[in-house]
C-alpha cells in the first residue's frame, strides 16, 4: 500500500512541485536577460568575437563560469537568432565571429521593448512599496 | 617525473603532461554528457576547446608543459560540467575556482553504491557492487554467474536475474565526477578517476595483468548468456503480451468469459477486468521485451519517463483489480442452503434413481456436457444452465416411505441476497409408480439472475428393504448415521441392497462393469441387450436370444422361441471330445 502511495506521489506529485520550484523561476530570469545581453553586445559591435563577449559579460558580472554561454550561443544560433562567420587571425587559427541575422535583429528589438516594459513597472512597483514599507 | 603527451587543441599544440591530460579529457567528455545530446554539441565542445587552448596560452607564458593546476584552473574558469546548462548549480561554491572541484576530500570517505557506467556488461550493477566493496570486478561477476547457476535448481525462479534487475532500476548511475569518486569512496584521488577513463584513453595504457585476462574471458562468457536471456526473455516477453492482447479481445461467447458475464452486476465491470488484465499482464511483458532486448543490445536506451508511468499504470491497475475482485468476492461472501422435501409411496422392490442424459429443448433433446454440443454452463432457451454433479447421497429412511431431499444453495453478497438467489433456481425431477426417479442433470437460472454459485444437491431417504438401482450416477455417496461417515460408490448401472449393516453392490464384486472385454478375462456386461459373464473360457450370455452357457468346449444353448428358426430342440447339448 505504501508502495502504490509512494508511485503516485512520484507520477503525479512530483513535476508539480519540480515547477514549482523556485531555483528553476531564477534561472530561468537570468537566462532570459543574459541572451538579451548577449545579443545586444553583439549588436553594439556589429559582431562579436566569443572571448570578447566573454570579458564583457564577466566585467559586468552576467556569468560566472565561462562555460555556460557556449550552450547558449549554439542555442541562438540553432534558432537562427545568430549566425557566424570564420575571420583569419595573427594569433591563431581562424576565428569565428557572431553576427545577429534579421531574425536575431527583430528578437532583439521585442527583448528591449519587453525590458523597457519591464523595467519601468517593476520601478514603479518596487518604488511603491518601499514609501510604503 | 610524468610521461607527457602532445596534443592538439583548438588549433593549438600543447604538450601536456599525463595527469593533467587524463584530467582535461575527462573534463571534455563531462562537458559533452552534461550536454545531454543537445543539438550542436560538437560546435560547443570545439568552441570550448579553442577557449581552453587560449587560456592555456595566457596562462602558460614561458612554461611548456601543462600541468594538472593548469587543468584545475580551466575548470574553475569554465565551470563544472553539470554548470554549461545550468549555472545556478552552485552547490560547491565556485567562487574558489578551481579548487572545487576537485577539492581534495577526508580521507578514506565513505563509499557509495553506484552502478558504475564505465565498466559495465549490462547495467554495470556489479562493477558498481565491486566498487562498493572494494573488491575486483570480476570477483562479483564470477559469484553472480555462480549464483546463478546454483539458484533455479534451488529456488524454482531466478532470483538473481531479478535481484539483479531490481538494483539495475533503484542504483543511480554514477555519472558526475564527483559520484565517481564516492564510488570509490576516494573522494579527489585522481588514480581512481583515471582508472575509469583509461579504457578510452588511447595515450597510455599498462599491459593486461592475469586478473584482467580472467575478467575479459568472464566477461565474454557472460556477454554469450546475456544474449542468450536475451532471447528467451524477449520470447516469454511476446507471448506474454500475446495472451495479454487475447485477453482484452477475448469472446463473450466462450470460456471463461461465458460465465464472467453472468457473475457481474454491470457491464463495465466486466470491462474493467479486461483492461486491468491487459495491463496486468501486457506492462511486465513490455518490460521483460525491454530487459531482453536491453542484455542482447547493450546501447539500447530505456526510457525513464515511460518506464516509470508503466510502473505506475501497473500498481493503478493492481489496485483497481483487487478493488474490483474485493467486491466480487463479496457478492459470493454468503452462503445459503435450504431444501425440498417430498415424500413418496413406493410398492416396487427396486427403487430407480437416473440422471437424464438428455436436456429437451423444444423438440429436440440436447445431450448435456458430453464431448460435444455444450459446455458446463450454457445460455439457451432464454436461461443460464448449469451442469449439476450428478452423486446422490442416500440415508436410512425412518419408515416405508421414500424422501427426495433437495437441496438448493446459493452464495450472495447477505444471507437475504444469497436466498433470493437460491430460490431462482429451477429445477425439474420426477417420480413415477414404479419406484423411477429421473432427475435433470442441470439447473437453470432466469436470464437476468447473476450466477452466485447455485447448486443443488440430492439426497435420497431409501427404507432398508428396497433394492436400489443407480444409472447415469456419478456416485453414489451412502451415508452412514452412526459413524457420519461417507462411503462413495459408482453409481452406472448399478443395483445395491441394504445387507447387514451396509449397502452392498450386487453386480460388481471384482468385475468390471461396462467393458468391451475382448481381452479381460473376467467380465460381467449388464446392458439393454442382456446380460454376458465371462471367466476365462467359462461364459453364461442372457439376452433377447435366451440362454448360452459355455465351459470350454461344453456348450448349452436355451433358445428364445422368436429366433428359433428350425427343428432342433430347444435345448442343445452338444459336447465334443471328452
Amino acid at each position: 500500500m505504501c508502495c502504490i502511495v509512494l508511485s503516485f506521489v512520484y507520477i503525479f506529485a512530483l513535476p508539480i512541485m519540480k515547477d514549482m520550484d523556485i531555483e528553476k523561476t531564477k534561472t530561468q530570469m537570468r537566462k532570459g536577460i543574459l541572451e538579451f545581453c548577449i545579443l545586444s553586445i553583439i549588436k553594439r559591435g556589429g559582431d562579436a568575437y566569443a572571448t570578447d563577449i566573454i570579458d564583457e559579460l564577466k566585467d559586468s558580472q552576467m556569468i560566472v563560469v565561462e562555460g555556460t554561454l557556449y550552450p547558449l550561443l549554439t542555442r541562438l544560433k540553432n534558432e537562427s537568432l545568430l549566425e557566424y562567420r570564420w575571420e583569419e587571425s595573427s594569433s591563431g587559427p581562424p576565428r569565428k565571429y557572431y553576427s545577429l541575422t534579421e531574425l536575431g535583429d527583430a528578437f532583439l528589438q521585442e527583448l528591449k521593448q519587453t525590458w523597457n516594459e519591464l523595467q519601468g513597472a517593476v520601478n514603479k512597483l518596487t518604488l511603491e512599496t518601499n514609501q510604503n514599507g | 617525473m610524468d610521461k607527457t603527451i602532445s596534443i592538439s587543441l583548438g588549433g593549438f599544440s600543447f604538450i601536456v603532461d599525463d595527469r593533467a591530460y587524463q584530467k582535461l579529457k575527462n573534463y571534455l567528455d563531462e562537458v559533452r554528457q552534461s550536454l545531454n545530446g543537445m543539438e550542436g554539441t560538437d560546435d560547443i565542445i570545439a568552441d570550448v576547446e579553442v577557449r581552453i587552448a587560449e587560456l592555456f596560452k595566457q596562462r602558460l607564458d614561458s612554461r611548456e608543459v601543462v600541468n594538472e593546476h593548469d587543468v584545475e584552473y580551466i575548470i574553475g574558469v569554465m565551470g563544472r560540467p553539470e554548470q554549461y546548462l545550468n549555472e545556478d548549480d552552485e552547490t560547491a561554491g565556485v567562487s574558489d575556482s578551481g579548487k572545487t572541484y576537485t577539492g581534495k576530500p577526508e580521507e578514506g570517505g565513505k563509499r557509495k553504491l553506484y552502478r558504475d557506467p564505465d565498466d559495465k556488461i549490462l547495467g554495470g550493477v556489479l562493477s558498481g557492487l565491486a566498487h562498493y566493496l572494494g573488491i575486483e570486478t570480476w570477483i562479483t561477476r564470477l559469484i553472480w554467474i555462480l549464483l546463478f547457476f546454483a539458484d533455479i535448481p534451488m529456488t524454482g525462479t531466478s532470483f538473481t536475474i531479478l535481484s539483479y534487475i531490481i538494483l539495475w532500476i533503484i542504483l543511480p548511475k554514477a555519472e558526475t565526477a564527483t559520484q565517481k569518486y564516492e564510488m570509490f569512496g576516494q573522494t579527489g584521488d585522481f588514480e581512481t578517476i583515471k582508472r575509469n577513463v583509461s579504457s578510452s584513453v588511447t595515450g597510455v595504457k599498462s599491459g593486461n595483468s592475469a586478473s584482467n585476462v580472467f575478467g575479459e574471458i568472464l566477461r565474454a562468457i557472460a556477454k554469450l548468456f546475456l544474449i542468450f536471456f536475451g532471447i528467451i526473455l524477449l520470447l516469454i516477453g511476446i507471448s506474454l503480451l500475446l495472451s495479454a492482447i487475447s485477453l482484452l479481445f477475448l469472446p463473450d461467447g466462450l470460456m471463461p468469459m461465458k460465465i464472467f458475464n453472468h457473475i457481474v452486476d454491470y457491464e463495465w465491470q466486466s470491462w474493467a477486468t479486461k483492461i486491468f488484465g491487459f495491463l496486468l499482464l501486457g506492462i511486465p511483458a513490455y518490460f521483460l521485451m525491454l530487459f531482453g532486448i536491453k542484455m542482447m543490445y547493450d546501447k539500447m536506451k530505456i526510457h525513464k519517463t515511460i518506464s516509470l508511468t508503466a510502473v505506475g499504470v501497473w500498481l493503478i491497475a493492481i489496485l483497481g483489480a483487487s478493488v474490483l475482485t474485493s467486491t466480487l468476492v463479496k457478492s459470493f461472501s454468503r452462503n445459503i442452503e435450504y431444501s425440498n422435501k417430498s415424500a413418496y409411496t413406493v410398492d416396487s422392490d427396486t427403487i430407480s434413481l437416473a440422471f437424464n442424459e438428455y436436456k429437451t429443448v423444444g423438440t429436440k433433446k440436447m445431450k448435456w456436457g458430453m464431448e460435444y454440443d455444450i459446455d458446463d454452463f450454457e445460455e439457451f432457451d432464454g436461461k443460464l444452465n448449469k451442469k449439476i454433479e450428478r452423486n446422490v447421497e442416500v440415508r436410512q429412511s425412518p419408515n416405508n416411505e421414500v424422501y427426495l431431499d433437495v437441496v438448493y444453495s446459493s452464495k450472495g453478497s447477505s444471507l437475504d441476497n444469497a436466498r433470493k438467489n437460491a430460490e431462482q433456481i429451477e429445477y425439474n425431477y420426477s417420480m413415477n409408480s414404479k419406484g423411477e426417479l429421473t432427475l435433470d442433470n442441470y439447473l437453470s437460472l432466469p436470464k437476468d439472475v447473476k450466477f452466485r454459485n447455485q447448486d443443488v444437491n440430492i439426497v435420497v431417504y431409501l427404507p432398508k428393504g428396497k433394492v436400489l438401482h443407480t444409472q447415469n450416477i456419478r456416485n453414489v455417496i451412502f451415508y452412514d448415521e452412526q459413524t457420519n461417515g461417507k462411503d462413495y460408490q459408482r453409481g452406472n448401472n448399478k443395483f445395491y441392497k441394504f445387507v447387514g449393516d451396509h449397502y452392498e453392490c450386487l453386480n460388481c464384486q471384482k468385475v468390471r462393469i461396462d467393458s468391451d472385454s475382448f481381452d479381460d478375462d473376467d467380465s460381467v456386461n449388464i446392458s439393454e441387450e442382456g446380460i454376458k459373464i465371462q471367466s476365462g473360457d467359462k461364459k453364461i450370455s442372457i439376452s433377447k436370444d435366451g440362454v448360452r452357457v459355455q465351459n470350454g468346449d461344453k456348450k448349452v444353448n436355451i433358445n428364445n422361441e422368436k429366433t428359433r428358426n428350425d427343428d432342433t430342440d430347444s435345448i442343445d447339448n452338444s459336447e465334443s471330445g471328452n
